[in-house]
């Protein structure tokens, strides 16, 4: 289990993290949301032990990741800006890994690589951006680590290349129990693999949890009342949004769907429809709530 | 399959190899390939029949030039730590890239066992090939049956020290790859680290030397190696008891140690950032800012000559320096010109430590240590008469140096403050070291109008045991270390045809060399130091007839060159020279000359002082008084015996000439005066005076006449 617990870093004045805390479990895979400059590259770092935390923990099996190269074996961080030894190729930067990973293998690398059409012997600074982020999805996976901390991975991959790679990373995930944390702005991609999510907004996770029970906690509504109803007495249900045309509310509420299906019946609306939210739209919800980018 | 773990190491080295085929091709060069090109050549010469005498040439060869010759040594120096400072960047790189930095930062490793790694690294690509090609050059010099002419000592001595340079060079990068975040600042920071303070102290002593009268400029090298343990181990080279490497080692390891330190500390986010830690900004812009105030100040004042232009120079230079520093170090201009206490404070420090100079507020010029406390004086005269220098230690000679001391000092400080210290220095200045227990202190006086009144205590110095025996050692009189002697006729009446038709031979035919010429080395050294043992100090205020240049093989292996005058007096030196005619010469030398008709001898008093006809340009011929002719040759000659060379008036032990009228010998030889007038259409006047009125007319001589007027 990798904990991470009252964790805090600042870069000069920026608070980059502030008192975040977070459990993660093995065979899950836990998208991160957030808004640009949230975070989460730095929550990240902070997560593999490459940058020093100013306060709080980050724990894999109660020991700490940083400076500490037992923890740091079973780690893979995948950069947004992949990183390689100058002029290296991928079999040169097998040689590095195999250095330093007694879980690396030679063996599934040269897989990966023939399955994902990467030239071994190559410079890796000639690659295209896209071919550059696939060798290090490769180069990571290779490592056979336990936790998997996959930075704007799939930017910049090809559609077929993306959905092939993600098809990998479920399967390692609930193959090997990988804790897997994928970060990123592509919420459909989140919606389709990860298990639980949590939106990062000015270094705080704002909120987190399943997927399927974030999605279930806010609802949005169509609802037209009978004429005796009053615009006050549907704005007394306290919406988070309200939207009216004509005659039709358009109403997003958070909250238990039964005990707000109750409270609506008893307008005796003349028509009720719930309509399904996407991550997406309860991620712009979460963040218009905390003033983020409101005109 | 599972990979076995792999050895970091190995493949640091293995990805760093680069780095030590560089190192190896440059210590190649510097090594065996200088070896295969001198070494037969050695070998050569050790096969002559002469090579028992070139010995010590052949071991110099293989066993020190190696070490100082491909380049020179200062480039050596430079190279070796050059190649240390490189190859710590090199192995540290990965933090001036903030993505090579991450890369690093996630691999599963402790801080401080990378660090040792990198050390490592250090040892096989940088010190092992050094090493291989040190032996690739031995084997050299035993391919060429040249190593029985190796002194290992020495050879080892000098290897040993270029390997410090390269690892000090190696530390001294570590820490500077560590501080900061960016390759060219690092260059920089090591710039800062390895020659600041070393610039700093000598732009300072420069500045001080304009107001302390007494400030010695030459003694800011020993200084300088305590500011700085590369200039230490660099002068260690050629004087390897004076310089210990001891500072060196001691830098290099603290350097070392606080690399590892600050690397275990250091934010991997600081990669592309100029400094690597945010506090270093306030001290080491003030640090720079101290150097850039000082640096414009002396900028200014030598466009602008003024006291002035050097404390705006400074203040402008310390405010500026600092703020650049800051926008580079935060690469941002906002609110940089807020923050002005510190270039305000850096500013003061530098404006207070010129007005401490100028006032000479801690009375550098106005110390003298106690008579109790002094335990020898050493002094030695840096204008004229340069040879000397002299430890006096007996009570009695350091009574007598005292006194003179103490009125130089007191001289000193009648001048007035403002007045440009160099410009006192009129050619009879000493540099006296005042040994007080275990510490010395130095001071340079000019040691000009007081000389008259301190005749007494010179006298008692000049014909003091202590005196005689410094000198003695001073030239190493009583060793074998001279290696060849040469000697030239000093009198420029010896210098004359005439003396060569008269006595048939110069000085000394050719030079004397220690293998060629031992034994008469030998005879004429003993003859000079017995004549130095009897040498009275009027004797020594003669004018002198002979220069005897020695050349010194020094202990340590440098070279020494120094002259010493022989005076009419040191007969022994004379006779084992002249032989029978030693007599006649110093009688001819010393005015015999002029007893001849073909001699005309005018003396021209003018109407300046010597002090002034040597300050001012104007033409001395528009300041006569009067011109006298010698009526008889033994007036002539009297007059002669009472005359001195012009420089003479100004050896440190001379009575001072300065506020005396001015008064010259015009010595003619007329057959030379017939010659011109024959030559040019000249009528020589009947009225011998008249010579003088002719400019053009070649004199034999000019001397100085300090008789009675």
């Amino acid at each position: 289990m990798l904990i991470v617990k009252e964790l805090s870093k600042r870069f000069g004045t920026k608070q980059a993290i502030a008192e975040l805390s977070l459990d993660l479990e093995e065979g899950h895979i836990f998208g991160m949301l957030g808004t640009n400059g949230a975070g989460k590259s730095t929550l990240l770092r902070v997560m593999s032990g490459i940058l020093r935390a100013d306060r709080g923990s980050v724990c894999l099996d109660e020991a700490y990741v940083y400076e500490n190269p037992a923890a740091k074996r079973k780690i893979c961080y995948l950069s947004d800006e992949p990183a390689f030894l100058g002029s290296a190729s991928l079999a040169e930067m097998g040689r590095m890994q195999a250095a330093y990973y007694p879980e690396y293998s030679e063996s599934k690398l040269k897989a990966l690589c023939e399955r994902f059409a990467l030239p071994m012997n190559e410079r890796i600074a000639g690659f295209s951006k896209g071919t550059q982020k696939r060798a290090q999805i490769c180069l990571g996976l290779a490592l056979n680590p336990r936790v998997l901390l996959c930075d704007e991975t799939f930017d910049g991959l090809d559609p077929v290349m993306r959905d092939s790679f993600k098809r990998v990373l479920s399967e390692e995930t609930v193959d090997r129990g990988l804790i897997t944390v994928l970060a990123g702005h592509n919420q459909q991609e989140m919606e389709d693999i990860c298990d639980s999510v949590g939106f990062l907004h000015e270094g705080r996770l704002v909120c987190s949890g399943d997927l399927d029970a974030l999605l279930g906690d806010v609802h949005r509504v169509q609802l037209i009342p009978t004429e005796e109803t009053t615009d006050e007495a549907v704005a007394a249900l306290k919406p988070l949004r309200m939207q009216k045309q004509g005659r039709l509310f358009m109403m997003t509420f958070r909250g238990n769907r039964e005990q707000l299906e109750q409270k609506l019946s008893a307008l005796h609306p003349l028509f009720m429809e719930f309509l399904p939210l996407s991550l997406e739209e309860v991620f712009i919800l979460e963040m218009e709530d905390r003033g983020y980018a409101q005109h | 399959m599972r990979s076995t773990k792999g050895n970091a190491t190995r493949f640091l080295l293995k990805r760093n190899l680069f780095i030590g085929v560089i190192v190896f091709l440059v210590a190649f060069y510097m090594m065996p390939f200088w070896g295969l090109s001198h070494v037969p050549q050695a070998g050569q010469l050790a096969k002559q029949p002469y090579a028992e005498e070139m010995a010590a040439d052949i071991t110099k060869t293989v066993s020190v030039q190696v070490m100082t010759s491909p380049l020179n040594l200062e480039m050596m120096v430079i190279l070796y730590g050059a190649l240390g400072f490189m190859t710590a960047m090199m192995l540290m790189g990965h933090l001036f890239s903030r993505r090579q930095s991450m890369l690093y930062a996630a691999l599963p490793d402790r801080r401080e066992t990378d660090f040792l790694r990198r050390c490592i690294g250090y040892v096989m690509l940088c010190l092992a090939p050094i090493v291989i090609n040190f032996l690739l050059y031995l084997l050299v010099v035993a391919a060429n049956g040249m190593i029985g002419y190796v002194a290992w000592d020495k050879l080892l001595l000098k290897f040993g020290r270029l390997l410090l340079i390269n690892f000090y060079g190696f530390a001294v990068g570590m820490l500077c790859s560590v501080l900061t975040g960016t390759w060219w600042a690092a260059i920089l920071a090591g710039a800062v680290l390895i020659v600041g303070a070393e610039g700093l102290a000598v732009m300072w002593h420069s500045i001080a030397g304009q107001y302390l009268h007494t400030l010695v400029q030459s003694t800011l090298t020993d200084r300088l190696a305590l500011l700085s343990p590369a200039y230490a181990l660099y002068k260690g080279f050629y004087r390897p008891a004076d310089y210990s490497v001891l500072p060196g080692v001691a830098a290099a390891l603290i350097a070392l140690a606080l690399s590892i330190l600050l690397y275990r500390v250091r934010k991997t986010e600081r990669a592309e950032r100029t400094l690597a830690f945010e506090q270093l900004q306030p001290v080491l812009g003030v640090v720079l800012s101290l150097m850039g105030g000082t640096f414009l100040g002396m900028a200014f004042m030598l466009s602008f000559t003024t006291e002035i232009s050097l404390i705006v120079g400074m203040i402008l230079g310390a405010a500026l320096t600092f703020w650049v520093c800051q926008i580079v170090f935060a690469q941002r201009l906002c609110g940089i010109l807020r923050q002005w206490a510190l270039p305000a404070a850096s500013a003061a420090v530098l404006v207070l430590g010129w007005a401490v100079l100028y006032t000479d507020a801690l009375g550098y010029d106005r110390f003298l240590p106690e008579r109790g406390k002094l335990t020898a004086i050493s002094y030695a005269p840096t204008g004229y008469e340069t040879g000397e220098r002299i430890t006096l230690t007996s009570e009695e000679a350091l009574d007598a140096a005292y006194a003179w001391c103490t009125l130089m000092r007191d001289e000193v400080n009648s001048y007035d403050r403002a007045v440009d210290a160099s410009s006192l220095y009129s050619g009879s200045d000493v540099v006296v070291t005042y040994q007080l227990g275990d510490s010395k202190v130095y001071r340079h006086y000019p040691n000009n109008a007081i000389r008259t009144q301190a005749q007494d205590s010179l006298k008692r110095m000049i014909e003091s045991e202590d005196y005689k025996q410094s000198l003695i050692a001073r030239y190493h009189l009583e060793s074998k270390d001279i290696s060849t002697l040469y000697c030239y006729n000093q009198n420029e009446a010896m210098q004359e045809d005439a003396f060569y038709e008269q006595f048939g031979a110069s000085a000394l035919n050719r030079g004397l060399s220690r293998q060629e010429d031992g034994m008469l080395m030998d005879l004429l050294l003993e003859a000079l130091e017995a004549d130095i043992l009897n040498r009275t100090f009027e004797e020594k205020q003669q004018t002198a007839l002979l220069s005897l240049e020695f050349n010194i093989d020094l202990p340590d292996g440098g070279m020494q060159y120094l002259e010493m005058k022989v005076y009419p007096g040191d007969t022994n030196v004379l006779r084992a020279i002249y032989g029978e005619k030693m007599e006649e010469v110093v009688r001819y030398a010393s005015g015999g000359y002029a007893d001849s008709e073909d001699i005309v001898v005018l003396k021209v008093d003018y109407t300046v002082t010597t002090g002034e006809s040597r300050r001012s340009l104007a033409e001395l011929r528009e300041k006569v008084k009067s011109v006298e002719l010698a009526e008889t040759p033994e007036e002539a000659k009297a007059w002669i015996l009472e005359s001195q060379g012009a420089t003479a008036n100004r050896y440190y032990y001379m009575p001072c000439q300065e506020d005396e009228m001015l008064s010259r010998l015009h010595i003619y030889r007329l057959s030379t005066v017939e010659k011109y007038a024959n030559a040019y259409g000249y009528k020589v006047p009947e009225d011998k005076t008249q010579l003088y009125d002719e400019p053009m007319i070649p004199t034999m001589m000019t001397l100085d006449y300090v008789g009675e007027n």
